[in-house]
């Protein structure tokens, strides 16, 4: 073993076993300096301890697998890196504000039925024959929702965002971040179908602008836009009966 | 979620203090409100120290407030979306119109 070695202290959670979360400390040896908290974790599960859940899937920050509290933040494992850390010891535990299953395990069920509600899809009034051609769009409609476009759903946001702590009834940012991506598409006409999820007491007008979500985010998406933009929209519908209302 | 959640980031606690500072406004406001329904100050001293206490938390959260409208508003201009920082200089202009345009229209009326 080299001799620079970090302590990862992992949550530990057996629910036949234990009534409580616990931490347990591992060394593990650092002998890159590229070595991310995902590496650690997959050292302890390969070499230590085979027992350790957790979940990973690309190790590139795309498949948002990973998400996990890094020292108290919600982060990427995988892009979380051992040398921001040492000396000192790292703390891996659930993302915050879900049920954990096992481990770093969590149940990700709420999250996936409230994306299911938002229909993250482009929806069309009459689809029309493949033979009509692309629907075509321009570098400025495209611009429109792009940066919405690039969530991964990792759960950080959720794991960051105290208004979903207190209240799991809540949209929550991603969703809503997604709904506003397909409701900002040219090709879109699915808005009246989100509507009432998104415009919901529990939606958009749940949330009081913590913001973290969009600190927390490892693809640079600024949810908590997505949600104050949508109360903006939605109250223009509102007060504008010949406004913008497809 | 523990009732201390907000002491856990810098985020947190100062959106908490933000959250906050509206407080000693509408308290303030409510105060004005009642002294307008009696038609008279009936503490007068006591009213403008106060005044002076919720000075700094309305400005503060007036700046929150008009800071983060470069986020919530989007328009477009000519077909181009106007950038977030011009959108908050607009508002601090406006902010700045209208209080000077309310302190000349009380020194007027005062006089």
């Amino acid at each position: 073993m080299p001799d620079k070695t970090i302590t990862i202290r992992a949550t530990r959670f057996d629910p036949d076993k234990d009534q409580e979360p616990r931490l347990q400390s591992y060394e593990v040896p650092f002998f890159d300096e590229s070595m991310v908290v995902l590496d650690a974790l997959n050292h302890i599960k390969a070499h230590i301890d085979g027992s350790l859940s957790y979940r990973w899937s690309c190790r590139m920050g795309i498949c948002g697998s990973c998400g996990m509290m890094v020292n108290g933040t919600p982060k990427l494992t995988c892009n979380a890196f051992l040398r921001d850390f040492w000396p000192r010891p790292v703390t891996v535990q659930p993302l915050n504000n879900f049920p954990v299953i096992r481990d770093l395990v969590i149940d990700m069920d709420d999250f996936m039925h409230k994306l299911k509600l938002i229909k993250p899809w482009i929806i069309r009034k009459q689809e029309l024959p493949l033979g009509a051609g692309e629907h075509r769009q321009t570098n400025d409609q495209i611009d429109d929702f792009r940066q919405f476009s690039e969530c991964i759903n990792c759960m950080l946001c959720y794991s960051a965002c105290p208004v979903y702590g207190l209240n799991n009834e809540f949209l929550g940012p991603a969703a809503i971040a997604l709904a506003r991506r397909y409701n900002l598409d040219s090709r879109d006409q699915g808005l009246k179908e989100r509507l009432p999820h998104i415009a919901d007491s529990e939606g958009i007008w749940e949330c009081s602008f913590v913001g973290e979500c969009s600190v927390v985010c490892p693809k640079g998406v600024d949810p908590a836009k997505a949600i104050q933009q949508t109360k903006l929209d939605t109250t223009m519908r509102f007060v504008l009966p010949y406004g913008n209302r497809e | 979620m523990p009732s201390t959640w907000w002491t856990r980031t810098r985020h947190y606690f100062l959106y908490m203090v933000r959250e906050f500072t509206s407080l000693p406004l509408a308290i303030w406001l409510l105060w004005l409100l009642f002294d307008i329904s009696r038609r008279s100050l009936v503490a007068p001293g006591a009213f403008a120290v106060f005044s002076v206490i919720a000075l700094p938390f309305a400005l503060y959260h007036s700046w929150t407030f008009l800071t983060l409208a470069g986020t919530i508003i989007h328009i477009k201009l000519l077909d181009r979306p106007v950038s977030s920082r011009l959108i908050v200089m607009s508002q601090f202009g406006l902010w700045i119109g209208a209080s000077v345009l309310i302190a000349f229209l009380l020194t007027w009326l005062s006089k």
